[in-house]
């Protein structure tokens, strides 16, 4: 057995254990009462599992329950080719660089609009609720076409489907995952009505439900799926990434300092360091469709494999000073983190997720004067294999708070 | 190759087919980099063909395969030869 045990209730940081496990046993037998697995911590283990496809399935969860879907659920993460492909091609114009870079100036509207909320005067303000949710929320729920007056309770379902990810009984959180799919639900059959009636809209849920492959459209079902899983998968995530990386920044003073001299030339790596160094997602599953072998060690069909992005983006045979925040690392000639995994499934929201953490940290730091961690708060992590996300981010600032560029 | 390189190009060839990468698709995930790294480098999260493609050496089928992976659908590849351009020659 590994000495990291991923489905234990720790809050403490997981990298030195995780490196005792990748430097003895990168792939190995975990055997927990309610789960069994093989747990992958090695960077070149990890992408060999995410890139061969055609052996490591998605179809049966990615996350810490096993699932079994229907064919109309299997859509996006929990695909295969060919029918992933499909889907995923439908989407990836929405989701591209060039398509995300022409909404940059609206996010950065967005972002300094929540700033503006906060006192003129300086003071303290909660991250996760004046920032880091409210920003990805708001921007896709614009792309999709959902009503303002649902987006409270559209962030609040799409909280619960992510902690869900990390349940195996999900029966306390069933009531609002079963809530979430009828809201949707009747979206996609207000949607396709007010379509049918010659009401075309130009945004994301009219797009899927219009959409055609091989001359098929998405059943509602199929709709739902994957509209249910852009939120899931991409919401609190985004939120998840802007406020691990401004706590790494706070906590590391050095990288902060040289981050605030040059704050639009690094911006960016630092959101690719804060995904590698601390990413929302600490890792995911995959299933052996046949018998296989991962670095001699046997993992028979039906297996579970669980890849730990996080480790692989720690591995000291990939990054120098892999388990240091450093913000100014040169990205284009390092090998990607698997803060967004690799392969096909790579993050479809992952270019969105950048843009945003990068408008959110020069924002924060252009605008509040000497932001900083609030004294004497703890940031709290929520425990889990799936999710690293702080419950609660408290800021601290000196006022007044700057204009808008 | 650094980002300076002034010689890679989002498409490269020979007198059989062209490969080419979509920039307004391509995300930099580097899937093509790393399984076909004689082929394509990623400078600044854009892929490119490298300038010195031995193509008589590329297996068009696993190029295909890199195709199919590309989780931004940003590479294709067509049986147009790449035609030789002013002043030079295609990336042969």
């Amino acid at each position: 057995m590994p000495e990291y045990n991923p489905v234990a209730e720790t809050i403490d940081p997981p990298w030195p254990v995780i490196a005792v496990d990748r430097a003895t046993c990168p792939v190995a037998h975990v055997s927990l009462p309610e789960q069994d697995f093989f747990q992958v911590t090695r960077y070149d283990l990890i992408t060999e599992v995410l890139r061969n496809h055609k052996v490591f399935s998605n179809v049966h969860g990615v996350t810490v329950s096993v699932e079994s879907y229907s064919d109309e659920e299997q859509v996006l993460s929990f695909a295969d080719p060919p029918r992933h492909t499909k889907q995923r091609r439908l989407l990836v114009s929405a989701f591209s660089p060039a398509r995300v870079d022409g909404i940059a100036p609206h996010i950065q509207d967005v972002a300094d609009d929540l700033v503006d909320n906060l006192p003129a005067e300086g003071g303290t303000f909660e991250l996760t609720s004046s920032l880091g949710a409210p920003l990805p929320v708001q921007i896709i729920c614009e792309m999709l076409g959902v009503p303002l007056a649902d987006r409270d309770e559209f962030r609040r379902w799409s909280g619960i489907s992510e902690r869900a990810a990390s349940m195996s009984d999900r029966s306390e959180v069933q009531g609002d995952l079963d809530a979430f799919s009828a809201y949707l639900a009747d979206l996609v059959a207000e949607r396709r009505l007010a379509i049918e009636a010659g009401d075309n809209r130009d945004d994301l849920v009219s797009a899927i439900i219009t959409a055609e492959v091989d001359g098929e459209r998405f059943t509602s079902t199929e709709c739902v799926a994957i509209i249910r899983l852009l939120l899931s998968a991409g919401n609190t995530t985004t939120t998840t990434l802007i406020c691990n990386l401004v706590k790494a920044i706070e906590e590391n003073p050095t990288e902060k300092a040289k981050l605030l001299a040059d704050l639009e030339g690094l911006s960016m790596s630092a959101v690719d360091e804060g995904m590698r160094f601390d990413g929302p997602i600490h890792g995911l599953f995959r299933t052996a469709l046949v018998d296989t072998e991962l670095d001699g060690v046997e993992i028979p069909a039906g297996c579970r494999v669980l890849n730990l992005y996080g480790a692989g983006s720690h591995d000291p045979a990939v990054y120098e000073r892999a388990d240091d925040f450093v913000v100014d690392r040169d990205w284009s000639s390092l090998p990607s983190h698997l803060g967004f995994g690799m392969g096909i499934h790579h993050c479809l929201g992952s270019n969105l997720a950048r843009m945003e953490a990068q408008v959110a940290i020069e924002t924060l730091y252009r605008r509040l004067p000497n932001l900083r961690l609030a004294e004497g708060l703890v940031p709290q992590q929520f425990p889990g294999a799936i999710f690293r996300t702080y419950g609660f981010l408290m800021l601290q600032y000196d006022g007044p708070v700057l204009s808008r560029k | 190759m650094s980002s300076a390189d002034p010689s890679a190009a989002p498409q490269g060839g020979n007198g059989r087919f062209v490969v080419a990468v979509d920039h307004g698709q391509c995300s930099g995930t580097a899937h093509c980099q790393q399984s076909m790294p004689d082929v394509f480098v990623v400078i600044d999260r854009k892929s490119f063909i490298r300038p010195s493609v031995d193509w008589s050496m590329i297996d068009r089928d696993e190029l295909e395969a890199v195709v199919d992976a590309c989780p931004w659908f940003a590479i294709s590849v067509t049986d147009t030869p790449l035609q030789p351009t002013p002043g030079g020659t295609p990336d042969a």
